[in-house]
């Protein structure tokens, strides 16, 4: 256990000594609390387009139909999740490929396993490191950004809505775990480095990109500017009937997007940030029901790609591939 | 220059990252076309049973729709994808002697540094000439395939010019692959330093100007600045850097998109300028710095 923490110590003493590593964790900070920032801008500019057309139909004597806009603080971090849901997954895979690279690059390996050491020393040592690691950001990069709700968006928190950001760092710790996981397995076995970070790359593009964006296209509801149902008005009792009709076209589009676990993250945060209307506001335990499948999903993706980096990343392997 | 330019196109269809790159590229760009066709259908049959149920009279909306509606995801893979390979191309290239440590050798040679530099710019920028021809070629028969008749010349002359304006854009995320692969120190910051810069141009710049959100950005149609607050003048001015969401109007604008809305001349000038612009920096890298060591 002492050797697989002297593993852990020296791969964190490395990131934190890597200026590349700080820069882009650095980088990603600032975006998301960026983007809160324009997100609070954005709400106080429709607040006060709001109140604007309510006082000019107060002056004609007629009251304003329409509702007022709420803030709900959890919604601002919206962008900031969906950045942890790109870019964070691109640091992940950097992150789990420098870790196998760099004692590949130094040719420390062979000096390393001359010591002895068991098979999954080294793996579960750095892994522990990474996990570490991304507790301590995605936490930090929600309490930053949540501070930025507050002070920038002048939003108020319940002890609820803390409960529901706990949740989101678990599932975004989770995804950001899978990402270094299949980074590192595609490090371990690549004899040429360059090789697995494009591979690496590729596969991001088409998981984390690609994928959900074919899904998105292929929602009918998307394809006319504010929704195609709306432009038909159609109620949503016939929209369910009417899509009824089309479940062949429907399952094909869930089954593309329930295979990228970016989908899985993405339904699983926006659920309990409520940021998807059917569970804004509602009690944990009915978000929890209702998301159930996709935590199992991201659970069963980070078990699965570490289930295949510990055996992908042995030293057997390792000395194979840096010759 | 001439045999510089040759060594680079050699090189690159030869070396298996660009075109392991090149591969998802054509094969979206082909998928693209059908995926819109597949939508296309599934909507008219949505409008059709609502219509047969009673349930509205309003007119379908794709009825007037032009075939090139089917080339609109191409926009989105050209950003994603296009400019990907742009930037292994480019690294790759700059790298390339450096990694080989070869680069002494050929200035030792009567060849300039900008000789140099612009002889592999050129040879890159004519393999992606040559990639976008083809996947142009590719999506105007799939197109035609799926309308069941050749287009009118005036849609081929369209997408022909889509095609071309996307050159500038990939060359201008190649030069910036190039810059990475001949300043940095190692390897691995040379394929991260660009790809960064790019998820920045991508998602960063266009969030600041527009208030869109990152997941927002992946859709072929740009998203108009929030009005009101300081979002019309922060567009203003940061609105030209974003040159992903600068290419989705220009083509937008070009393939007849009736959804796109945005300044079609600021949108070219911005796509040329960020062309112009990374070619003309790429000219004052050192001599030094080219031949510096790779630390790994």
């Amino acid at each position: 256990m002492n050797k697989i923490f002297s593993v852990a110590r020296m791969e964190i003493l490395d990131i934190r000594r890597s200026k590349l590593m700080l820069s882009l964790l650095g980088f990603f900070l600032i975006a998301a609390i960026v983007s809160v920032v324009v997100a609070s801008i954005d709400f106080g500019v429709k607040a006060d387009a709001y109140k604007t057309y309510t006082d000019a139909l107060a002056a004609s004597g007629i009251t304003n139909p329409a509702t007022a806009p709420q803030l709900f603080p959890l919604h601002l971090m919206r962008a900031a999740i969906e950045y942890l849901e790109i870019l964070g997954a691109l640091f992940a895979i950097i992150l789990g490929y420098a870790a196998i690279a760099k004692e590949k690059q130094r040719g420390t390996l062979s000096l390393l396993f001359t010591r002895p050491i068991g098979n999954f020393t080294l793996v579960l040592g750095k892994l522990g490191a990474l996990a570490l690691v991304w507790l301590a950001f995605v936490s930090i990069v929600v309490l930053a950004t949540m501070l930025t709700a507050v002070i920038a968006g002048h939003a108020q928190l319940s002890a609820t809505d803390v409960g529901r950001l706990l949740l989101t760092i678990l599932g975004a710790w989770i995804y950001l775990l899978v990402w270094t996981a299949v980074a590192v397995s595609i490090a371990s076995t690549s004899k040429k480095l360059t090789t697995a970070l494009i591979v690496s790359i590729v596969l991001w593009l088409l998981v984390v990109l690609v994928i959900p964006q074919v899904g998105d296209t292929m929602d009918p509801d998307n394809q006319v500017p504010g929704g195609l149902f709306k432009s038909l008005q159609i109620a949503k009792p016939d929209e369910t009937a009417v899509l009824a009709n089309f479940t062949g076209y429907n399952s094909a589009r869930d089954a593309l997007e329930i295979s990228s676990v970016t989908k899985h993250f993405e339904r699983y945060t926006f659920a309990f940030l409520g940021i998807k209307d059917q569970y804004n506001q509602q009690p944990i335990g009915t978000v929890w029901a209702g998301v159930f499948i996709n935590a199992l999903a991201l659970w069963l993706f980070a078990i699965g790609t570490l289930v295949i980096s510990l055996f992908t990343t042995k030293p057997k392997t390792l000395l194979r591939t840096s010759k | 220059m001439k045999a510089i330019i040759r060594q680079e196109l050699l090189a690159l269809s030869r070396e298996r990252l660009p075109l392991m790159l090149f591969t998802v590229f054509v094969s979206m760009i082909s998928v693209s076309s059908l995926i819109g066709f597949l939508t296309k259908t599934t909507v008219s049959d949505v409008w059709i049973r609502t219509r047969e149920a009673g349930l509205t009279s309003a007119p379908n909306p794709f009825a007037s729709l032009s075939p090139l509606y089917y080339a609109r995801n191409s926009i989105i893979y050209i950003i994603l994808v296009g400019t990907l390979m742009a930037i292994i191309a480019g690294v790759s290239s700059a790298l390339r002697d450096r990694k080989a440590a070869t680069i002494d050798l050929i200035l030792s040679r009567p060849t300039s540094r900008s000789a140099y530099i612009y002889g592999k710019l050129i040879g890159i920028t004519i393999w992606l000439s040559l990639s976008l021809f083809l996947v142009g070629v590719i999506a105007a028969v799939v197109i035609s395939i799926i309308f069941g008749a050749a287009l009118p010349a005036s849609d081929y002359a369209r997408l022909a010019v889509f095609f071309l304006l996307a050159l500038p854009l990939l060359s201008g995320f190649a030069v910036i692959g190039m810059f990475a692969g001949l300043l940095s120190k190692r390897e691995t910051s040379a394929l991260l330093l660009p790809i960064s810069f790019w998820a920045f141009v991508t998602f960063v710049i266009p969030q600041i100007g527009t208030a869109a959100r990152p997941v927002a950005l992946l859709n072929p149609v740009p998203l108009p600045p929030t009005s009101g607050g300081p979002f019309g003048a922060l567009n203003f001015f940061i609105g030209p850097f974003a040159v992903s969401e600068q290419f989705k109007v220009a083509s937008g604008k070009i393939l007849n998109d009736p959804d796109i809305s945005g300044d079609f001349s600021k949108a070219i000038i911005s796509i040329l300028g960020f062309a112009v612009l990374t070619s003309f920096l790429i000219s004052m890298v050192k001599r030094t710095s080219i031949r510096g060591v790779l630390s790994e």
